[in-house]
């Protein structure tokens, strides 16, 4: 294996754990998400030595991850849709409270736009900074600022998620 | 993180869980195979398609005439018709296009090469070349200056080290060269014409920066470049 194709085999072993969780947030399905954050990797590969040279590598995957999922809820037939039940199946053996959890902020984000999503599960969840998030989303910070406000108003809406956030220790 | 940020973050830290299954680098290697197998395929495919009608063409010549002294063949370029943007790329040597737009640019911003509207094309030596077009109804003079100041808002792209005229199709052009980011290194190159009510974009990079060899590269895919009437 020469060198470019193990700095990217290193990279997947590493990552692909942030990566699906992240993804998981998006999509709200796992095989949704190994789907994504194969698709973005596939993309990312063959170019992986220039990226690698160019740029953080995990911001360019973040990035393709982004846009294919933008692309995929636009072209698929089952593109989500804002509602209040969620369809998943219960997995049997998951604790009530965390099932719970798991419902509310499943709700809570599919409530959301999809930048107002993509702009919350990547600055609060993968902790990226504004600028980064406005470098993965090609916009401006100022975008990232409002977007998130206006995400984190809608969640503030949310009684459930308010109900859950409440009883989180300080 | 202020405090409402770090409640957020740990209940969707609870709602994720685990991934069932790990993303394997021989799983993506499979996927980049196949892809590659599909695109070889549709190359292959092209030029037996070719190949099949030159030696009819061929064969057709040889009965009805004496045999011609031999000449040296040249394979034929590569014809890409873009879905949406209404040209198309003769392919020079070294090119392919490794994906088309999946979605029609509106004309705001500044694509760039991995964004979903950009028809994507790379060269020789790591060149990239992407295509983007869209109704207008500025002169190229007042496009131009437009593509520029998208540039730098969204890029942060420095005023052009030189706006050059040139042709595209026949076309009246401009060339712009910037190192993009500021200092970085990375040459950029930006083509734009303005063509019966339509403004193409056509641009590359390549971070090895301003090697001659990468202009010369961009200038070959200009020149392959169609303009549908």
């Amino acid at each position: 294996m020469d060198a470019e194709a193990e700095g990217f085999a290193q990279f997947v072993q590493a990552r692909q754990r942030a990566l699906q969780r992240t993804a998981w947030l998006l999509t709200g399905d796992w095989a949704a998400a190994e789907d994504l954050v194969q698709t973005a990797l596939v993309r990312s590969w063959p170019r992986w030595e220039r990226i690698r040279r160019r740029d953080d590598p995990e911001i360019y995957v973040r990035r393709a991850m982004i846009n294919t999922w933008a692309s995929w809820r636009r072209r698929r037939w089952w593109g989500e849709r804002p509602s209040e039940a969620v369809p998943d199946a219960r997995a049997p053996g998951d604790l009530a409270a965390e099932v719970a959890v798991r419902l509310a902020v499943h709700s809570a984000l599919r409530s959301l736009t999809a930048r107002q999503r993509a702009v919350l599960v990547l600055r609060v969840f993968d902790d990226l900074s504004e600028a980064q998030v406005a470098h993965v989303l090609d916009c401006a910070v100022g975008t990232v600022k409002s977007t998130m406000a206006q995400a984190v108003a809608k969640l503030r809406e949310d009684s459930r998620l308010a109900g859950l956030m409440d009883r989180e220790p300080q | 993180m202020n405090g409402m940020d770090r409640q957020l973050r740990d209940l969707l830290d609870a709602a994720v869980g685990e991934p069932p299954h790990q993303v394997t680098v021989a799983a993506v290697r499979h996927r980049v195979i196949r892809r590659r197998v599909a695109e070889y395929a549709a190359v292959a495919a092209a030029v037996i398609a070719v190949l099949v009608l030159v030696g009819i063409g061929t064969l057709g010549h040889a009965l009805r005439h004496a045999p011609a002294p031999a000449t040296r063949p040249h394979p034929a370029p590569r014809i890409i018709t873009s879905r949406y943007y209404g040209y198309t790329e003769a392919l020079p040597a070294g090119w392919r296009p490794p994906g088309l737009a999946t979605q029609r640019w509106d004309g705001t911003g500044s694509p760039a090469d991995l964004d979903p509207v950009t028809d994507l094309y790379t060269g020789p030596g790591g060149v990239e070349a992407w295509a983007v077009a869209a109704p207008t109804t500025e002169n190229l003079a007042t496009y131009t200056r437009t593509t520029i100041q998208e540039s730098d808002a969204v890029h942060s792209c420095p005023v052009p080290q030189t706006n050059q005229a040139i042709t595209i199709s026949g076309a009246p052009a401009r060339l712009l060269s910037l190192q993009c980011p500021a200092g970085s290194g990375f040459l950029v190159e930006i083509a734009v014409t303005v063509h019966d009510g339509t403004a193409f974009v056509f641009a590359s990079q390549n971070p090895t920066g301003t090697k001659a060899t990468d202009r010369v590269a961009f200038r070959a895919f200009l020149a392959g470049i169609r303009l549908q009437r």
